[in-house]
């Protein structure tokens, strides 16, 4: 898994209920909009992400287009925290043989 | 173009209508839906709409629509005559003594019900979805063919019933389970905005327009809507350069992400 999947999974998985759009995801992880796009998009066909438009009544009120909103599906999200876990494991010895698999994608 | 009631365009009409009715599998009262949809064509006759065709055919989609969200008879007639009452020399009489009150009753009310007043007044602790649910169905479906062929209307009109549509007619569709209803209706009301203030003016929107069209066409207009609203939110042209361009970096794998086969893990 590469750096820019893992830190959009990790942007995500912050708040993992809530919507995210494209240009929110572009400025928690300091991605570019064209790498943004095509993981989510990546991510969406392997059921790990939902989208949907935004509700009306909360574009119209804020007085702009609708947004396309993406968030984890449950077994996306839990497969998420594996896989950032795993990532993590593969890249750092864990020290005094204390290995932490639940904790290392949260810290920010 | 002139409107001559002749035989074959009211037998097409009626025939498409009927099909529709059939496609829902219940069994429709057919002789009462025909007597409702000639007494409609009747008083219609010689009205034509915005689009020049003939008056007869709005009411007629808007029974299809109807019948395609699982409508009963008296609705489905309603649905026929839904605007004789308000736009022609037939009276509420004349309806309740050819068609008995039922129907009358709910051509009255979809003629003087006002969704946004109605729904207004749900919200501020009125009963909500009170009195016939049956008329809500019909506005809706009005509304949803009205927008289906909104072109002809004044950009100013078009962008107002829009608006309206996006925040009366979709929640109200849902609010009654038609959620194809909603979402059609939540297409066409934002394909409009956009197509009127949101139609992208600048040369980074018709970059992002381009570059969504070098999609495979079943994911085209969902990132270019996707893109433009973004974009739109950009306050500068520096920002809204540099979205476009990395966007354009992007295309092509973005292209595999939406066509490429699924593989196990998410890269």
């Amino acid at each position: 898994m590469t750096l820019q999947v893992q830190l959009v999974l990790r942007a995500l998985l912050a708040e993992p209920a809530a919507n995210h759009y494209g240009l929110q995801l572009c400025g928690e992880t300091g991605l570019p909009a064209g790498t943004i796009y095509p993981i989510v998009a990546r991510l969406e066909r392997l059921g790990w992400v939902e989208s949907s438009w935004e509700d009306p009544a909360a574009h119209v009120e804020a007085g702009r287009p609708r947004r396309r909103y993406y968030r984890l599906t449950d077994e996306g999200a839990e497969l998420a925290r594996d896989a950032l876990a795993r990532a993590y494991r593969n890249r750092v010895r864990p020290r005094g043989g204390v290995l932490r698999p639940d904790t290392p994608g949260a810290s920010r | 173009m002139t409107w001559a009631p002749g035989r074959s365009d009211g037998a097409d009409l009626v025939a498409g209508l009927l099909r529709a009715v059939r496609a829902t599998g219940r069994a429709a009262d057919i002789p009462l839906i025909v007597r409702a949809f000639e007494a409609a064509e009747h008083w219609h006759r010689g009205q034509l709409r915005k689009n020049g065709e003939p008056y007869i055919t709005h009411p007629v989609a808007v029974a299809e629509i109807l019948a395609g969200m699982g409508a009963d008879d008296p609705t489905l007639c309603a649905g026929l005559l839904h605007d004789v009452i308000e736009s022609t020399a037939c009276t509420q009489e004349t309806l309740r003594a050819e068609f008995g009150g039922q129907i009358a009753d709910l051509v009255r009310g979809a003629g003087t019900l006002d969704l946004a007043d109605y729904l207004a007044g749900a919200s501020a602790g009125g009963e909500p979805l009170a009195g016939d649910g049956r008329i809500l169905l019909i506005k809706v479906a009005d509304r949803l063919h009205n927008m289906r062929t909104i072109g002809p209307l004044p950009p100013a009109s078009q962008v107002e019933r829009s608006l309206q549509t996006l925040q009366v007619q979709v929640p109200m569709a849902r609010a009654l389970g038609a959620d194809a209803v909603g979402a059609e209706l939540a297409d066409l009301a934002s394909a409009t905005l956009r197509r009127h203030h949101r139609l992208p003016p600048t040369a980074t929107g018709r970059v992002l327009c381009v570059s969504a069209a070098l999609l495979p066409a079943s994911a085209r207009s969902r990132w270019r809507e996707e893109w433009l609203a973004e974009v739109d939110q950009l306050q500068t042209r520096c920002a809204r350069a540099r979205f476009t361009a990395q966007i354009l970096l992007g295309l092509g794998r973005l292209t595999v992400a939406v066509r490429g086969r699924i593989t196990r893990r998410p890269g």
